[in-house]
């Protein structure tokens, strides 16, 4: 069967068909209604908290286009990456997103080798999850790169390109995005603070986990 | 004052929207905008979503080219054996027929429950 994930962007793949749907109980919360189901995640805007837009680009232009988003895990790094790669396409260059999954891990997948290869003026690499290379392939993609117009990487940590942007969080990012979620979530209804703490300051899985809970 | 909105709208005959696999759907989509459509795309679709990364797919595809500006199309797809509209813990498998009309941002879609019973298999 073709895979079609081009439906759901042009028709907003989050959203439900119909609010009239038939043959469909109307009892617990359905995964598709869930307000805090992953396509719901991957919209979600970068939370401007310490680390600015504006700023970022600006440091890309004057680093050449070349840059490192660097922090731990859950704190916006693929989000910041994504409104970069829209940010460039009003420089003139075409993004393209380099994705790890997690089978890839600990060696260079195929479709990156590619992508990197055939990268070139005009074009803007983003490599989401740049440091889960393995150290010789590290280095090939940023020799290999040369001719592309623009690279920027997420990382854990510091790396070779210059860091343009160091991500955190903190409870209040996490209420403003349960806030943005759910009407049903106000602020003050879930406890942020802890549920922050609880996984160390990851947002993603925080909000995962109320997932669960409804 | 005359309307002069675009629209764009997809009825099936079968109003309860539930099939099983080999049956056909059959319905009628009606259009009218203000020029003339490059093409009217029609298509049948599932869709994830829930806790993981969502998945689709396509199990037919029409398209209609030389239209009016206004008119109306009779549509046919055979339904596939699979996937099931399911929904779980994790996941929903949705469908749905959707017509997509371009140039222009112009959608109407219909939901559609696929299964051996004609409605959702919830677990």
């Amino acid at each position: 069967m073709q895979q079609v994930g081009s439906l759901l962007s042009s028709t907003g793949g989050a959203q439900r068909v119909g609010q009239d749907e038939v043959g469909v109980p109307a009892s617990a919360t359905r995964p598709c209604d869930n307000p805090f189901r992953a396509q719901r995640l991957d919209a979600l805007r970068y939370v401007e908290d310490g680390v600015v837009l504006d700023e970022v680009i600006a440091k890309l232009r004057r680093k050449g286009y070349r840059g490192a988003l660097v922090g731990p895990h859950g704190t916006g790094k693929t989000t910041l990456l994504r409104e970069v790669g829209d940010r460039l396409i009003g420089d003139g260059l075409s993004p393209m997103p380099l994705f790890m999954n997690s089978e890839d891990r600990g060696r260079l997948p195929r479709h990156w080798r590619s992508a990197v290869r055939m990268a070139g003026h005009g074009d803007a690499l983003l490599l989401d999850g740049y440091d889960l290379l393995p150290r010789w392939a590290r280095v090939w993609v940023l020799h290999a790169s040369r001719g592309a117009s623009a690279v920027v990487v997420t990382s854990h940590r510091r790396s070779v390109l210059k860091t343009v942007a160091k991500t955190a969080s903190s409870p209040a990012m996490l209420r403003r995005l349960v806030a943005e979620l759910t009407d049903e979530y106000a602020a003050g209804s879930v406890d942020c603070e802890a549920l922050w703490q609880q996984h160390h300051g990851n947002l993603r899985d925080a909000l995962r986990e109320l997932y669960d809970r409804q | 004052m005359p309307d002069t909105a675009d629209n764009l709208t997809l009825a099936l005959d079968r109003t309860d929207g539930g099939y099983r696999p080999g049956e056909a759907i059959t319905g009628l989509m009606r259009w009218s905008l203000r020029q003339p459509p490059e093409r009217i795309d029609v298509r049948l679709f599932w869709w994830t979503s829930g806790k993981g990364s969502s998945d689709s797919g396509l199990a037919g595809e029409l398209t209609f080219e030389g239209l009016a500006a206004q008119g109306e199309q009779a549509i046919v797809f055979d339904t596939p054996a699979g996937p099931y509209s399911f929904s779980g813990k994790l996941v929903t498998i949705q469908w749905a027929v959707e017509a997509v009309a371009r140039p222009g941002k112009e959608v109407a879609r219909a939901a559609v429950v696929l299964s051996a019973t004609g409605s959702e298999v919830t677990v």
